[in-house]
Order: C-alpha cells, then structure tokens, then sequence
C-alpha cells in the first residue's frame, strides 16, 4: 500500500468472470505497474475459480505469505534494495508461470 | 522478419535510449504482440516494474541496458522463428469456459425472490410493504433510504431471522433450483451469511475465531487450513491474526466479520452498513473485495448490502433499491436509473455566494439553482449536458472545488 488515495481508486476487475484471458491481462497490469498486493489478491481469485487442484490454492496462498514477508521487510529496511528486487522478480516469475500453468491446464482439460 | 518490425524495433531502441521509462512501457506492448515466448513477455513485465522502482540513475541506467539486450533477443528470436513452423498456443474462450461451469453448476442463479413482502409492526404501526426484489448470484444490490425506512427489516427477513407477514418469498438457488412453496429454512441458512451493523464480539485471537467458524460449518483438517489462509490473504488480515477483538479497529472489525462469514462460502451475503465508521481507503478496499469475490465465476456470491455513502455504492453495485416510507420507490439495474428523468441534475461547489453564482450563470439556460447545505444544485435540460455546463463555469472563472452529474445517481432519488 503507498497510501495515496488514487493507488485504490482501480475498484475491482473490470473482467467478466469468465475471459480469462483478460484476467491474466489485469493480473499482469497490476504487477506491471507495481500494485503487486492487488495483483495477488486477484490472483487468488483467479487460481479459485479456474485450478481444480487444491494444491494450486496452496501454492497461491504460499506465494501471498512470501510477498507479504518482503514487503515487511523492505518497510522495515531489513533487506537491500538489489536483494529485494531479487526476491521480487524471483516471486514475480513464479506468480506469472503459475498463471500461465493454469491457463495450460485449463486449455488441455477443456480440448479433452 | 519484415522490414516494418525492424524498423518499429529501431524505434523502440531509441526511446529506450531517450527515455527509459516510456521504452519500458513501449517493450511490452512490443512483446506482447510479437514475442515468441512467454518467457520474454514476463520479463519484459518484470522489467517495466524495475524501471518504476530504481531509485537512482545507475540503477535506471542497468535497467535500460536489460531493456535492449530484450530487444535485441526479441528481434533474435522473431527472426530464427519466421524459419520455423511454431505450434500455435491454444487459446481459451469465454465460452468453453461456459460451457465447462455450466456442467457443474446448477442452472438457478437466483438465490431470493419476494413478492410484495411486507412486515406490520403492531407496537409503532411502521410497515415494509410491496417490495419486489430478485438476488442473483453474481451480482451486488444495494438498498439505500432514509433511516427507519425499513432496510433493517428487509434484511432481517431475507436472512430469516424475522417473519414476513405479507407477500411471498423463496430461495431457489439454495433449495435445488425450485421456488419451492414452503422454504426448508435449515437448508436456506446454511448458505447465508448476515453480517450486523453492529458486530458482535469474540473470544480467543481472530485465527481461531476463524478456524471455529469455518469447522462449524464441516470444513475440517486440511481444507480448514487452506479455506483459512485463503481468506486470511484474500482480505489482507496476515498482521492481525493473534489480536483479540478489543485490539483491532473499526475497519479491521469489519473485514475480519467478512473473513468470518466468507471463509465457508455461503451463497448469500447480507451486510448492513458496512461502510459505516470507515475511512475512505478502508471503504474502498472493502467494496473492492466484495465485488472482486461475488464475481467469482466458481463461488459466486449474492450481495445485499445497505449504505448511505450513495457514491461509493454506486461504483460496485448492479441493482438498486430505494425505500421510502417502508415501500420501494426504485428498483432495477442502477445503468436504468434516471433514464426516464426530465431534466439534468448536477452538483457543484466553488467560492462564490449563491447572487454570484446565479451572476456567473446569467447567460446560461438551466431551470433551478439552490444550495442544499452541502453544496450547490443545478438542473437544466435533458439537452445540456454535464460538458456543457463545465465548460461554461470554467469560462466564467468560476475556482470549482467539486463537480458532479447526478442525473443518473442513486443520490438524486434522496431529492435533496
């Protein structure tokens, strides 16, 4: 959170439940543009409605911890700044190859 | 690769080299619509968001030299695949998504229907009557009025913890799709989460509380943890999980009764005044994540809420109801309302008395200007438009603070 008021004003996705695709879109805008914590939050919402493994709820919540941890960390100042944006991207890779493995899982379930 | 791409991409390299921070941007429209794996399109991603948080210029200065090398094994790419024949990615549509849910899901989405309900209370004589109302599951309906207009009643009702006294009812999501005659209240309520205006307390630290609630309602062993800690990260509540009750704030209190009454999934939620107490991020996070999670495409949620921070609402509902004197003066879609009106509304506040304001608006065609207490009110012809008016208060030099078309807002209902 930066607690400027503009960096709430993105409501709520604007992406019909079911296009998928625009959702990784969104998801990847957020991260893009630094709104990591929302892009998570969505995230969450996304491996929900479209992984039938719970595992894969598992893992998203794993990835929230982790974020979560990072972010106190750089508040606090614990954490340098090359060895964060490390961490970041490292978690950042994982959020959009998790993405992308879902989007795979899905497209293979829905030819079947 | 065609000249064209080479060309754009010489493009790109210079504004990478000019200005880093529209290249990076610039990169990743490129990627998107050209990369060949995904793998350059996610750092291209990655490395937008590093140009946003370098904090120095040696820092910026390694980014934009990642920002080229990109470049270069984009083009490099693009030119060893136009040899090749690549398998094209299947692509996922909205439909077969559909059509997989569908399979799944039972077809009723509505989850409460009444027909001219009404509630007499015999101590004070205040009715609810003649409410119509449909909740689907999806989509959020807002019940805005004055207070002791009855939405409190209404809630209590479709929550069943009151009685009606007239009209019917029925819950057809939650009773295997049928608008059944006789509602099987122990069905109905376990898919119903009725969050009070006023909260009640716990015992015992919020994760407990948490885990209690989700067990009461069977989800036990594994499933407890993972439902727990999903909702946990869903509405942000990691840094307040050992906190008793009495340590947290309004704000706080609130989304940990949504936690609670979320983490097991019930089909209709039902809050009243959630925006009450708080402050403004905290209310928008709040209708951030009620839309975000009735939207979900495999839980989706019923939302009946009431407010009167009639702006906010507004920016997440789909339907709205207004009560006035115990019966609905609006109901329907929130797009619909003021699409039969007259006249154009608008509110605006500036510096000026209200002699000076009709001065500035001499020449200008509307019908009414008054101050409500809070700002000035406008109305004009359905011809002028909110621009129109703007344009001429600026021309005016009149130093605006706030601007707004009411016309079609749930606040024009409260006529003010």
């Amino acid at each position: 959170m930066k607690g400027y008021i503009w960096d709430y004003l993105v409501l709520y996705s604007l992406a019909a439940p079911n296009d998928i695709n625009k959702r990784v879109e969104e998801i990847q805008d957020l991260i893009a543009t630094d709104k990591v914590r929302d892009a998570i939050k969505l995230l969450l919402g996304f491996v929900r409605d479209f992984s039938d493994e719970k595992e894969d709820v598992n893992e998203v919540i794993v990835i929230s911890q982790k974020s979560n941890r990072l972010e106190k960390l750089e508040r606090r100042g614990a954490i340098s700044f090359d060895d964060a944006t490390t961490e970041r991207n490292k978690l950042l890779y994982q959020i959009l190859d998790f993405m992308d493995s879902i989007v795979d899982n899905l497209a293979f379930k829905l030819a079947a | 690769m065609g000249n064209t791409l080479h060309q754009e991409a010489a493009a790109l390299q210079q504004i990478i080299q000019a200005d880093p921070q529209r290249g990076a941007k610039l990169l990743l429209a490129f990627t998107k619509d050209h990369a060949v794996t995904k793998r350059l399109r996610h750092e291209a991603l990655l490395l937008k968001l590093s140009v946003i948080k370098a904090p120095d210029a040696d820092a910026m200065a390694r980014v934009q030299a990642k920002l080229l090398a990109l470049l270069a094994q984009l083009l490099e790419d693009i030119d060893e695949a136009a040899n090749k024949d690549q398998p094209q990615p299947t692509a996922v549509t909205a439909e077969q998504i559909d059509a997989y849910f569908a399979r799944r899901q039972p077809a009723a989405q509505v989850v409460f229907e009444a027909k001219n309900l009404g509630r007499t209370y015999q101590k004070t004589g205040f009715s609810l009557e003649k409410v119509n109302l449909q909740l689907r599951l999806g989509e959020i309906t807002s019940v805005v009025g004055e207070n002791g207009n009855g939405k409190t009643t209404l809630f209590n009702i479709v929550a069943g913890e009151l009685r009606h006294d007239e009209g019917t009812l029925a819950y057809p999501a939650l009773q295997g799709g049928e608008a059944m005659a006789k509602v099987r209240w122990h069905r109905v309520k376990r898919e119903i989460a009725y969050i009070p205006q006023e909260l009640p307390p716990w015992d015992g630290s919020l994760l407990e509380m948490l885990q209690f609630e989700a067990a009461l309602h069977g989800i036990k062993g594994a499933d407890n943890t993972r439902e727990v800690n999903f909702i946990i990260q869903r509405l942000g509540l990691q840094d307040h999980l050992v906190k008793a009750w009495q340590e947290l704030s309004g704000g706080f209190k609130l989304r940990f009764a949504l936690a609670k009454a979320l983490v097991w999934k019930p089909k209709l939620l039902i809050i009243d005044e959630p925006l009450a107490n708080l402050d403004i991020k905290t209310q928008l996070i709040v209708l951030k994540d009620l839309r975000n999670m009735s939207n979900s495409l495999r839980y989706p949620i019923a939302v009946l809420l009431s407010s009167q921070h009639l702006h906010e609402i507004e920016s997440v509902s789909d339907n709205i109801l207004y009560l006035r004197n115990g019966e609905p003066a609006y109901y329907g879609p929130l797009r619909e309302l003021g699409t039969d009106r007259h006249y154009n509304t608008f509110e605006l506040d500036c510096d000026l008395t209200l002699a000076e304001l009709k001065a500035k608006l001499a020449d200008f065609s509307y019908q009414k200007l008054y101050h409500n207490g809070v700002c000035y009110v406008v109305t004009t012809d359905l011809a002028i438009t909110h621009v129109e008016l703007l344009q001429h208060l600026l021309r005016q030099q009149v130093n605006l603070i706030y601007y707004r078309n009411i016309s079609q807002s749930v606040k024009k209902l409260f006529e003010l």
